[in-house]
């Protein structure tokens, strides 16, 4: 009896030292799926190519020399140059930037947003969450591409609206998901002893019953850097997302589009990539969800 | 049953208010006038047509304050009134309801496909759990949501129309008014709406299959010594489409999302090409009409999903 009297902090300290314990487990566990490290290994290989393509990349990625266009993929240009000469390799570099930045700054976004809404709406159920979802509901009424092509024509095409239209798109997604773990885990025991030791509600949010939502919305994350990728590639093909010369994936795709039947790998070169980007970012998610919780393996 | 119906058509109405409102509020984003972007005119001409830009202020009520302007718009849009293309200067309601037509035929295809594709592959992947089929089947099912259907669209106009000329590369013609061509224009289209769809409904027959087939009521009608193949197909089946048919209700949305690529690629004049280039003419009216067509189709489809599923499965109804 007069141990379970003990200082309040006792189990608070011990859920900390779980917590972060979990952060060692979690890569080992992740990694020992065989395809996690492929997946990985890609994704670094292409976030190093956009953090450092002004020092990786052979040529600039708006230079245009009109004598080498639509050339084969030679020593020189390793993947070859599109229509107006420009270095192929280069501006897969620079569009790695773009659209590795736009999806990166797209999910956060989202979390920024969907996260505290979907914590409200769990916790304080009632009005609140009615209102909130009931809001949440109407936004998935648009398809995410026709939401974020409508929010784009709307606030014109830039970068900024780009990364915004993707991220507001994916607002929802984690909000519900959000509230259905807040519903759960708010229930729990340990959440009740808080409330008994007169801690408040800001407090219970945010110490007891957000970190026991995490693991659901890194897997979330870790998808949706897949999808924002494919949005933004998407759009930018449509000709409505980032505009020339900034050299994006999708933009690049629609450019070659037009050279199809002459010089056909420039079609398939930033379709490769956008597929091996977007595929790791899935595999991973569903290696993170199994290492998360096992029991979902298989299905 | 009824009481359900009621509940659900009531609740139906705040979304479907909150639905146009998000559509009316565009114009409230639209930077500089929106006067002058509902007119096409540039900020230049909207100063020197002044009166007319006013005359139209008022008309369209966007001197009024806000909750007035969406009454009016709402009323404007329930008599099927959303002004002219900026593009052409005809209605927008004639601009949109023959592409609608197309964009129907399509998707309507590319659902059959999907399901013709997704139904079969499900099913064999949870009869033959973890055999190398079914490990071929899902590793196929996850490459396929990887892959950006506008490139798959290009790979294949590549290799059917350019390489080997089997396929026209774009265009469209009504099946129903030349069954040969209209047919051979559709399939690559077709084949792309459809197979993203068949990656999601294979995953999703799947695992509902591995979980009806783990119930006693089959396991019963195994012992009773039905055939296999009428265990997995009528009584497996049957109780698994549920899950898959909130999927299927939730594609409609996602495959008017996907037509605005695949139709501007293949060059096909329904609703997702004249988005697309509405955008780029910046031709407002039309964009807002659309994107209200497509929202209004995508909840009137989930709340269909929901009657559906309410008639096929008692239990949701007394919930």
């Amino acid at each position: 009896m007069i141990s379970q009297q003990a200082t309040p902090a006792e189990p608070l300290r011990s859920t900390r030292r779980r917590t972060s314990a979990r952060w060692v487990v979690l890569p080992v566990r992740v990694l020992r799926s065989p395809m996690a490290l492929p997946c990985v290994v890609i994704i670094v290989i292409f976030a190093v190519c956009a953090v450092l393509a002004s020092v990786l990349a052979p040529y600039s990625p708006r230079e245009q020399r009109s004598a080498e266009a639509l050339e084969s993929p030679s020593v020189k240009h390793p993947l070859g140059t599109d229509n107006l000469g420009r270095d192929m390799l280069s501006r897969m570099m620079y569009g790695a930037r773009v659209s590795l930045g736009i999806g990166f700054g797209a999910v956060v976004l989202g979390l920024a947003v969907g996260v505290p809404l979907g914590l409200i709406a769990g916790y304080q159920r009632g009005f609140t969450d009615e209102v909130i979802m009931r809001l949440m509901e109407i936004q998935i009424a648009f398809p995410g591409l026709i939401f974020a092509l409508a929010l784009v024509s709307t606030l014109g095409p830039s970068v900024r609206n780009l990364l915004i239209a993707i991220g507001i798109a994916g607002v929802p997604g984690v909000a519900r998901l959000v509230r259905a773990q807040v519903l759960s885990v708010r229930e729990r025991d340990y959440v009740l002893a808080a409330r008994a030791l007169g801690a408040g509600s800001a407090r219970i949010l945010l110490r007891h019953i957000w970190p026991n939502c995490t693991a659901p919305v890194i897997v979330a994350a870790t998808l949706s850097m897949g999808y924002a990728v494919l949005a933004e590639a998407s759009l930018s093909f449509l000709g409505v997302g980032v505009r020339p010369p900034t050299p994006t994936w999708g933009s690049m795709l629609q450019f070659s589009f037009g050279y199809l039947s002459i010089a056909p790998y420039l079609s398939i070169v930033p379709g490769v990539a956008i597929f091996l980007l977007v595929l790791s970012f899935n595999l991973l998610g569903d290696a993170l969800r199994d290492a998360l919780d096992p029991s979902l393996r298989g299905r | 049953m009824f009481a359900y119906l009621v509940r659900r058509l009531l609740q139906f109405i705040p979304v479907l208010i909150g639905v146009t409102f998000l559509v009316f509020s565009l114009t409230l984003l639209l930077p500089g006038d929106p006067v002058a972007s509902l007119l096409g005119l540039s900020e230049g001409q909207a100063q020197v047509d002044a009166e007319m830009v006013q005359r139209y202020r008022h008309e369209l009520g966007l001197d009024q304050p806000v909750p007035v302007q969406y009454g009016m718009w709402l009323g404007r849009a329930v008599r099927g009134d959303f002004g002219d293309s900026i593009k052409t200067r005809r209605p927008v309601a004639d601009e949109i309801l023959p592409r609608l037509k197309v964009t129907a035929q399509v998707s309507v295809a590319a659902l059959i496909v999907s399901l013709l594709i997704a139904l079969p592959a499900g099913v064999a992947g949870a009869v033959w759990r973890n055999s190398w089929l079914d490990r071929l089947i899902t590793m196929l099912a996850v490459a396929a949501v990887a892959v950006p259907s506008f490139w798959l669209a290009i790979m294949m106009i590549l290799l059917f129309a350019v390489q080997w000329q089997v396929l026209p590369p774009s265009g469209f013609v009504s099946p129903f008014d030349d069954p040969v061509r209209g047919l051979k224009l559709m399939v690559m289209p077709v084949l792309i709406l459809g197979w993203e769809g068949a990656a999601v409904l294979t995953r999703q027959t799947r695992s509902a299959m591995l979980e009806v087939l783990s119930q006693d009521y089959v396991r019963t009608a195994r012992a009773k010594g039905l055939a296999g193949r009428r265990v997995i197909w009528v009584h497996a089946l049957k109780n698994a489409m549920l899950p898959i048919i909130t999927i299927l209700g939730l594609r409609i949305g996602l495959l008017l999302g996907g037509s605005a690529i695949v139709e501007t690629i293949f060059t096909i004049p329904g609703i997702g090409r004249l988005l697309v280039s509405s955008i780029s003419t910046r031709d407002f009216p039309v964009i807002q009409a659309l994107v209200l067509v497509i929202g209004l189709s995508t909840v009137v489809a989930s709340l269909l999903t929901d009657i559906a599923y309410a008639l096929l499965d008692p239990r949701i109804r007394y919930r």
